[in-house]
């Protein structure tokens, strides 16, 4: 029998009430958004107070820094205030991206290695015609005024660059009886040397001290996933295969050093590794400077260049302060970008760690280095092999497939071949589609 | 004066909705919009019909003809995201367990009720990497205790086929003390204890009645705990992929909330993000009707 219909209580709310109570809400939301939302620039004032905002990371001592800068900028300027909005590392192209997004883009930013993702969407301004004008970079390495080139645009300047490195225990080549690495060694004597340095003290199989941690750099074989214009992909090149063989090698056949597995588990940070002397080479950076003169303060240490394997290589990358396309106030961003570019803001970010693209500042940088390491020379040899990754859009996708499929081969659930012929396809086939859509 | 009553309660909730409104409703059917757009955050969205799901669920022949997906990574995160779910069951089941221990009247109910539900209000993020250390291959805890009785444990978050299992077990952990072991408690305090005394005088024994009394009469209880957990299940796994293997090794704990994540805010697509997340929405959707469909019935 059907159920008798109710009579309605006359508690009972009738739902349509709610309904058009909604579609008022959201109505009035989105007017509102009309009403309150970006509006057209006022009328340009030269006396009128002018505000710039600028995105950095978080880091308290380059934040000073930042802030003596801007100090000496708003002195000069009276007119323009600047706030700086640090934000946390791990999120910081994400909190950037929403700001882009939202519409309120900061008029300067911090860049690394996001660059090219949003530069290839069109997030700096060209400052090519005010470089030429305002900043002698006839002492600039070229190929670091060249990473920022996208599209024939000039976006900015680097103010520093990061540069990978091979760092040393001094005191276990000493007790080895071998000679320190050369910065112009090969291959064959970083093997060598790693044989001689990898100790398994019971016998047991398990490795007290490995003679490298961490892998041969992908610039040293001349390999790289993807094109340098973004248009290809180049997984399955000879040198691709050398980079995944020689690495595997390395961790499979001559247990000179633990997988990249073993690495990325470890639950050890690198620093507290070499430390201990669990490790005698270990690659590095720059940026880890800072940690291995503090963390590793008692250990006698140096570094030194990649071994030459097919060609010299060292893997690069650089942080620059960039104007947003988006900007209202581009001459006065330009002011205060210029003070990024200069001798003693490249020298004073570049202290605890980073080369900088100044030739003559950088060999006023090595020139007072009183710290470790010694042999802070190298990096400026370096300059003349410098390996960035392809400043391409969507690579943060692209790279993604190879790095999955490197996975695979450091696991040895694939060979070098197998997973690179996955890799070289998905990558296509992504290019094919970005392309497509003229993305 | 019966219109002023209509408007009373509505003006009441208006707070409440104006909230509702900004934070879920508009942004879901943002999403339902924008599943139709590519859209890189950087320039103004540009409609691409039905592109998005082509690429996210079509396929193409290549030269010898063989198929490919188009997006062989959704369906191998698809793949994990069931596979994680898997601890449904198994969480459930040792809510159940638990709840049926702490109901009796134990010295310490109290204290052990708080212990299980503990993993509940602490910090997840702080769990996680807890569990990171727990399950750290050189000195972790966990091969520690497998090395006493002489098995080599895994790499747990670092192996293909571990890392999965490394995750179920987290999952399991935290959420077996949870909502699940405090609804089952309430469940079990509602069922009439002369139900119980009847079946004992009938001869049941232990095993009798929870079978007969206990598990059918908290069928309603299962169903809804069952129902949330597959909705969480679908939408869950980002935290401990982001924090624990970044969704590594080779995407084996990818889930398909870390995929949208990565699509949005690492990749910049954000349209594709937005047909994921109704794909997504469907699939949750289409689970819950059949299980509303065929569980309803066993409830009844």
């Amino acid at each position: 029998m059907a159920a008798k219909k109710q009579p309605r209580s006359s508690q009972e709310e009738d739902p349509r009430g709610l309904g058009w109570l909604l579609g008022v809400i959201i109505a009035a939301l989105i007017g509102g958004w009309f009403v309150v939302g970006p509006g057209a620039d006022p009328p340009a004032d030269p006396q009128r107070p002018i505000k710039l905002v600028m995105a950095v990371p978080a880091d308290q001592a380059d934040l000073v820094i930042y802030k003596q800068v801007i100090a000496r900028y708003e002195a000069e300027h009276p007119h323009v205030a600047v706030e700086i909005r640090a934000i946390p590392g791990n999120n910081y192209y994400q909190k950037l991206l929403v700001m882009l997004a939202s519409g309120l883009p900061p008029d300067l930013m911090w860049m690394g290695e996001g660059f090219a993702e949003f530069a290839s969407r069109g997030a700096f301004m060209d400052v090519g015609d005010r470089l030429d004008q305002d900043v002698d970079t006839s002492d600039f390495l070229p190929q670091a005024l060249q990473w920022y080139r996208i599209d024939g645009q000039q976006l900015g300047a680097p103010y520093l660059i990061d540069v990978q490195f091979i760092v040393y225990n001094k005191k276990l080549f000493d007790e080895a009886g071998l000679a320190y690495p050369r910065d112009d060694w090969d291959y064959d004597e970083f093997l060598a040397d790693a044989k001689k340095l990898t100790v398994d003290r019971g016998g047991d199989g398990r490795i007290e001290q490995y003679g490298y941690y961490g892998q041969l750099d992908m610039s040293v074989f001349g390999a790289q996933p993807i094109s340098e214009d973004g248009t290809h992909a180049t997984c399955q090149t000879p040198a691709m295969m050398d980079f995944l063989n020689t690495n595997r090698s390395l961790f499979n056949t001559f247990h000179v050093s633990p997988s990249p597995q073993q690495i990325t588990g470890s639950g050890s940070d690198v620093y507290t590794i070499f430390r201990q002397g669990k490790a005698a080479m270990m690659i590095a950076y720059t940026w880890d400077l800072p940690y291995l003169r503090e963390q590793c303060a008692d250990v006698d240490w140096d570094i030194t260049l990649n071994p030459k394997v097919n060609q010299r290589g060292q893997w690069a990358s650089s942080a620059a302060i960039l104007i947003s396309s988006k900007t209202r106030h581009p001459a006065e961003a330009w002011e205060l970008n210029k003070l990024f570019l200069g001798a003693d803001f490249q020298l004073r970010m570049c202290e605890d760690g980073g080369l900088p693209p100044n030739l003559s500042v950088a060999r006023q940088l090595v020139a007072q280095n009183r710290h470790k390491p010694a042999n802070l020379q190298a990096l400026i040899v370096a300059r003349e092999f410098l390996y960035p990754k392809p400043r391409i859009a969507n690579s943060a996708e692209l790279y993604s497939q190879f790095y999955n499929a490197c996975d695979t081969v450091w696991m040895g659930t694939a060979t070098p071949a197998g997973a690179m012929d996955r890799a070289q396809r998905q990558i296509t086939w992504l290019i094919n589609r970005h392309q497509e859509r003229g993305e | 004066m019966r219109h002023h009553h209509r408007l009373t309660p509505l003006l009441y909730l208006l707070p409440n909705l104006t909230g509702f409104a900004i934070f879920v409703l508009i942004p879901v059917a943002a999403a339902l919009v924008l599943s139709f757009f590519r859209w890189d955050l950087f320039h103004p969205p540009k409609f691409v019909g039905l592109d998005n799901f082509i690429d996210l669920l079509g396929w193409r022949r290549d030269a010898e003809g063989v198929i490919h997906l188009n997006d062989a990574g959704f369906w191998k995160y698809l793949y994990n995201t069931l596979y994680l779910m898997l601890a449904i069951p198994i969480t459930m089941f040792c809510s159940l367990v638990l709840a049926v221990l702490l109901n009796q009247k134990l010295p310490g109910r109290m204290f052990f009720r708080s212990v299980f539900f503990l993993p509940n209000i602490c910090a997840g993020v702080g769990l996680l990497l807890l569990w990171k250390f727990l399950y750290n291959n050189d000195f972790g805890l966990i091969n520690h205790m497998l090395a006493w009785v002489g098995i080599t444990g895994p790499d747990w978050l670092n192996s293909y086929n571990w890392s999965k299992p490394a995750l179920m077990i987290i999952m399991i952990w935290g959420s077996m003390g949870g909502t699940g072991m405090i609804l089952y408690l309430a469940g079990l305090q509602g069922i009439p204890p002369e139900l119980y005394e009847a079946a004992e005088i009938d001869g049941a024994n232990v095993l009798h009645r929870f079978r007969h009394i206990t598990i059918p009469m908290l069928a309603p209880t299962t169903f809804f705990i069952f129902i949330t957990a597959v909705i969480g299940g679908f939408q869950g796994g980002f935290d401990m992929a982001y924090i624990l293997t970044k969704g590594g090794p080779d995407g084996a704990t990818t889930t398909l909330s870390y995929y949208i994540y990565n699509h949005a805010f690492e990749y910049f697509n954000m349209g594709y993000a937005a047909a994921l997340s109704l794909v997504l929405f469907a699939l949750v959707l289409f689970v819950t009707m059949l299980s509303w469909r065929f569980g309803r019935g066993a409830t009844e």
